[in-house]
């Protein structure tokens, strides 16, 4: 009787180091993440952007499609911070809500991407029939540049938000399936896959319960690389006219529009191009850090 | 460090409408855009030339820099170079001669690749400074649909970039000749 008492107080007390063990390494890594300026300069400014996209109908005072030919081209000033355009458009409101399109449309096209990517990544690296055709696929999606190729996708289907991030998906899917499979061929090799296996683990549990779990860091680095590009060739597309259709507000359609009238408006360049720039730049900054955080490794490579 | 990050983070139409804003309207040195053939002049070409090929290169120039420095940083801690140094070869013949042909292998390398981004970018930054060159005409052939100009174009491309890589490999022969693969 007293030995089986001392064996429960014994494993009460192990579950409870475990938890106490498990809190410091979840600090740890709280410290760790806090630590690193990547990290935390890249995050405080998306989440920055993002709080302005959000609460964008609060902030701004004036709607992005009211046109006021009274006050075309003013330059900044208290009531129009950031100018206004050649049809006399608030260009701060249109920057606020060109920040939710390009938010929107990087965010989705990032978690679509890293959807499929994991899906054809896993299965061409766990059946080498199947990763034949799908790589050949791949490499075949990726010998176009991918400006190229997303203009013209975007030219069969007509320039619609929903099709840019149709694009964006066909154009960045493949990379992404290339990142995870390479990281994934890497795990498949590993002994204890090889266990599972001769146990006569189903296919189903050693893919999803063993090798997605060990490829999750390459993965999340990657798409925070994948989101940083879709906005950069979003923009792109509605400045070469094949993104975002004309009235609606996009970082890439001010910056059109700016163009013609550079000469007279500089507000129009500058201020969308800073927003575009500080997103772009700050999500890298996030990757960066990431991988840094992720792969010891790549710290020393890089500096 | 920041620096790559910012060259990387930088769309290069933005880059290119902002050099526009700084030295074309607001320093008034350079044409906004719009191109003039060599016939009018090479100072007038040049001058045409010059922004669109800084914004196409600006980046490039700076991913071949950094390749550069850590490829000579290799070379330069090699025993061969300390003894050039203490045969008293002058400094500059050893970091020429000695060191760069040495080093020259992976900076030729990305070059190579560079190519084919310089394609692609050129696409949006012909756009941006209206230039009538390939990257223009396959953005108007897509949007007017007209397949023949399409097909044409990107055969044309593809084959300029396999012509450039197959340069870039000879290249390497001329470099270093324990590459060249019929030697007797």
């Amino acid at each position: 009787m007293n030995t089986i008492n001392e064996v429960i107080i014994k494993s009460d007390t192990l579950s409870q180091n475990k938890k106490e063990l498990s809190i410091e390494r979840r600090a740890l890594f709280i410290r760790r993440v806090l630590a690193n300026k990547m990290i935390v300069t890249g995050g405080v400014i998306l989440f920055f952007i993002s709080l302005i996209a959000l609460f964008a109908p609060v902030i701004t005072q004036f709607s992005p499609y009211e046109l006021e030919s009274t006050n075309r081209l003013k330059a900044p000033s208290a009531t129009h911070w950031f100018g206004t355009d050649n049809f006399g458009r608030d260009i701060f409101s249109r920057v606020v809500y060109g920040a939710r399109v390009s938010l929107v449309i990087g965010i989705s096209v990032a978690l679509i991407t890293a959807v499929i990517g994991l899906f054809l990544g896993l299965y061409s690296a766990y059946y080498r029939k199947l990763d034949h055709v799908l790589m050949r696929f791949a490499d075949g999606l990726m010998a176009f540049p991918s400006i190229l190729l997303a203009i013209a996708i975007m030219a069969v289907m007509g320039p619609k938000a929903i099709n840019v991030v149709i694009a964006l998906v066909i154009v960045e899917s493949p990379v992404v399936a290339r990142v995870v499979r390479s990281a994934a061929l890497v795990i498949k090799e590993q002994t204890y896959i090889e266990a599972m296996k001769a146990q006569g683990a189903s296919a189903w549990r050693i893919i999803w319960g063993h090798i997605a779990p060990n490829i999750l860091p390459s993965l999340i680095v990657q798409i925070t690389y994948v989101f940083s590009v879709s906005m950069i060739i979003e923009a792109a597309l509605s400045f070469l006219g094949a993104g975002i259709p004309a009235p609606s507000p996009s970082w890439g359609n001010i910056l059109f529009d700016g163009k013609s009238v550079i000469y007279s408006a500089w507000w129009m360049t500058v201020f969308p191009g800073a927003f575009l720039l500080l997103a772009v730049l700050s999500s890298n900054l996030l990757g960066d850090g990431i991988r840094d955080l992720l792969d010891p490794h790549s710290n020393k490579a890089n500096k | 460090m920041v620096f790559a990050l910012l060259g990387i983070s930088v769309p290069s139409f933005l880059l290119g409408l902002l050099l526009m804003l700084l030295f074309s309207v607001n320093l008034g040195w350079l044409p906004v855009a719009g191109y003039k053939p060599l016939s009018a002049g090479l100072l007038i070409h040049l001058k045409f030339l010059l922004l669109p090929a800084i914004t196409l290169g600006a980046i490039q120039a700076a991913l071949i820099a950094r390749m550069t420095r850590s490829s000579m940083l290799d070379i330069l801690s090699m025993n061969y170079i300390k003894t050039a140094h203490a045969k008293g070869v002058k400094e500059r013949t050893v970091v020429y001669k000695h060191a760069l042909r040495n080093a020259f292998i992976p900076i030729l390398t990305v070059m190579g690749q560079t190519f084919g981004t310089l394609i692609a970018g050129a696409i949006v930054v012909e756009v941006v400074f209206n230039i009538p060159g390939i990257g223009q005409l396959i953005i108007n052939s897509v949007s007017r649909r007209d397949y023949a100009v399409i097909q044409g174009t990107v055969l044309l491309i593809a084959v300029s970039y396999v012509f450039v890589n197959l340069i870039v490999d000879l290249l390497y022969g001329v470099i270093d000749p324990r590459i060249r693969l019929n030697r007797k």
